[in-house]
């Protein structure tokens, strides 16, 4: 059995469903499921009962989760510590998160690096994307993640870590919750709050021109789920907030209200022995070497995800 | 004596038997699984079974190919200290043979020969390792037991194996064989899995290139020594100086 193959049992047994482990894998589905059939059939037996919507491991799935999650942890061990890293000490790693900005996407990836560097020391600097810019170019960081920073700098390489979808949430007793979906001119004279930097917001606040009343940003997204529920205005938050019942999301028509959060970091610029580790780290897991290529807004594009 | 210890040492002196026969490894190999055959026909025939289904799916395929670099690792040898690739190859060419484990016949015979042919063979600066899945317990009874003058390495939960594509489940069946003969992989490894590496010989230039390979998906089957002895002498060996610091073809 090979390293990805496991990858792939590992992600479908964590989700239960093909589809979306594929996603999280950055393959397709069919050579994910390909994956997993060569893998049940060097076993001599099925790893999953395949229901739609109720996949589930099979007993003989279930008895070679551990095995083979022991044996996936040590092979990735072995492949960190054959770089002979292991070795130095004093290893730090300064990374700037811009506002609005959570470090969730990036955690596993630094936990990976955790591993092989266990004194290092993760020093987490936040502040507006401008400010995360200037650290990256003054070198106080090595690392910003932020979202939309691509076009900023020319010096600018991103490594894609996770895709944010919004929308809009409002109170239920607010007339916009009965449309479910609306155009964006239905928000003319509404009060839009965000998080600080939310580009989203200024797209459709560039949009609506003179027509919104107000635009407020709010630090923290539990503040903007409050000032909703107190009949404040409408938010826009990530699809992953857990709502109270009484306020209701609502789609926006003919606008993407989603938005790719990045790993930047300065191209060209010689990087720490840890910083080193987590651009290898990032290339591992997201499954294809890096192939630098100029984005159409002129920045440096390390597309992992193809 | 419990019945599982009677079969195991009646294939014990089987073992003993034919690593004394003036053969080739090949017919070693061929004559043990033979003679095995009528004193633990379980055994074999759990074995054939599982050489059928793994013979079926194309592990070479997953293997570091000739041409490609084999990759990097760092184990602990039987007396713990942490053996890496790239040390082996600063003193020249690696001969890197994955086992079982100290309880497989095929791999005693096979490592035996080869113990005994490194002086005949006058290779010069090679290095020979094994690296099982067992602990350090097992390895050096695997180094001991068989007069080993080389490093046994020990590979935890199989995590290099794994780099190299090898590691097969052993199956309920095989299990059930290998526990009529007190077999005990979880006790061999210090891990429950019953996981095994498909056996497997590279040898390695010493810029970390795969020379040649040989992938034993029928876990009986050994790179011959000939063979060994051929791709060393025609690649280091063939010019005045004796190991160039890049390969010739």
């Amino acid at each position: 059995m090979e390293m990805h193959q496991i990858r792939y049992f590992l992600a479908v047994s964590r989700m239960l469903n093909f589809t979306r482990a594929a996603e999280g894998c950055n393959v397709t589905q069919p050579a994910l499921t390909r994956a997993v059939k060569l893998l049940e059939a060097e076993l001599g037996g099925d790893l999953f009962r395949r229901e739609r919507g109720l996949t589930h491991l099979t007993e003989l799935g279930r008895r070679l989760l551990p095995v083979l999650q022991r044996c996936y942890d040590t092979a990735l061990e072995v492949k960190l510590s054959a770089e002979s890293y292991a070795k130095s000490s004093g290893v730090a790693l300064q990374i700037a998160l811009a506002d609005g900005i959570g470090l969730d996407p990036l955690t596993s990836y630094l936990g990976q690096v955790a591993d092989v560097f266990p004194t290092i020391d993760i020093n987490l600097h936040r502040g507006s994307i401008e400010d995360a810019l200037g650290w990256l170019k003054k070198g106080d960081v090595e690392f910003a993640v932020a979202t939309g920073m691509d076009d900023k700098w020319a010096r600018i390489e991103r490594w894609q870590l996770a895709c944010e979808h919004y929308t809009l949430v409002v109170n239920s007793a607010h007339p916009l919750s009965r449309l479910g979906e609306v155009a964006i001119s239905a928000l003319a004279g509404e009060r839009l709050l965000a998080t600080p930097g939310n580009n989203l917001v200024e797209a459709i606040v560039c949009e609506l021109g003179s027509d919104v009343t107000a635009y407020r940003e709010v630090a923290t997204v539990p503040d903007i789920v409050s000032l909703v529920a107190a009949h404040f205005g409408v938010g826009v938050l990530p699809l992953s907030t857990v709502l109270p019942a009484n306020l209701a999301r609502i789609k926006v028509m003919s606008a993407d209200l989603s938005r790719d959060i990045s790993l930047y970091a300065v191209a060209g610029r010689k990087r720490s022995k840890a910083a080193q580790l987590l651009v290898k780290t990032l290339r591992r897991e997201r499954g294809s070497a890096a192939v630098p290529a100029i984005s159409e807004r002129g920045g440096m594009l390390l597309d992992l995800a193809q | 004596m419990l019945a599982k210890h009677k079969r195991r040492r009646e294939v014990d002196s089987l073992f003993a038997e034919i690593d004394a026969l003036d053969q080739s490894l090949a017919d070693k190999l061929l004559s043990f699984t033979a003679q095995a055959r009528a004193i633990a026909p379980d055994l074999i025939a759990a074995e054939d079974r599982m050489i059928a289904r793994l013979t079926s799916t194309d592990i070479p395929s997953k293997a570091p190919k000739c041409g490609s670099r084999l990759p990097g690792f760092s184990l602990p040898d039987y007396s713990g200290e942490l053996v890496d690739l790239q040390t082996l190859l600063a003193g020249g060419p690696v001969i890197l043979n994955v086992n079982r484990g100290h309880w497989c016949p095929y791999d005693r015979l096979q490592l035996r020969d080869l113990a005994r042919a490194l002086p005949v063979l006058g290779l010069g600066p090679v290095h020979v390792v094994s690296v099982v899945p067992e602990t350090t317990e097992f390895s050096l009874r695997l180094a001991r037991e068989n007069g080993l003058p080389f490093r046994v390495l020990s590979d935890r939960n199989l995590g290099y194996a794994l780099t190299l594509g090898l590691p097969v489940w052993s199956g309920d069946d095989m299990i059930r064989a290998f526990c009529r003969y007190g077999i005990d992989l979880p006790l061999f490894q210090g891990d429950p899995g019953w996981m095994q590496p498909i056996p497997a010989t590279f040898v390695v230039d010493q810029s970390g290139y795969v020379r040649a390979r040989f992938i034993g998906s029928d876990i009986r089957e050994r790179m011959p020594l000939e063979e060994i002895e051929a791709i060393l002498s025609r690649t280091w060996l063939s010019t005045e100086q004796s190991l160039p610091s890049r390969v010739r073809h």
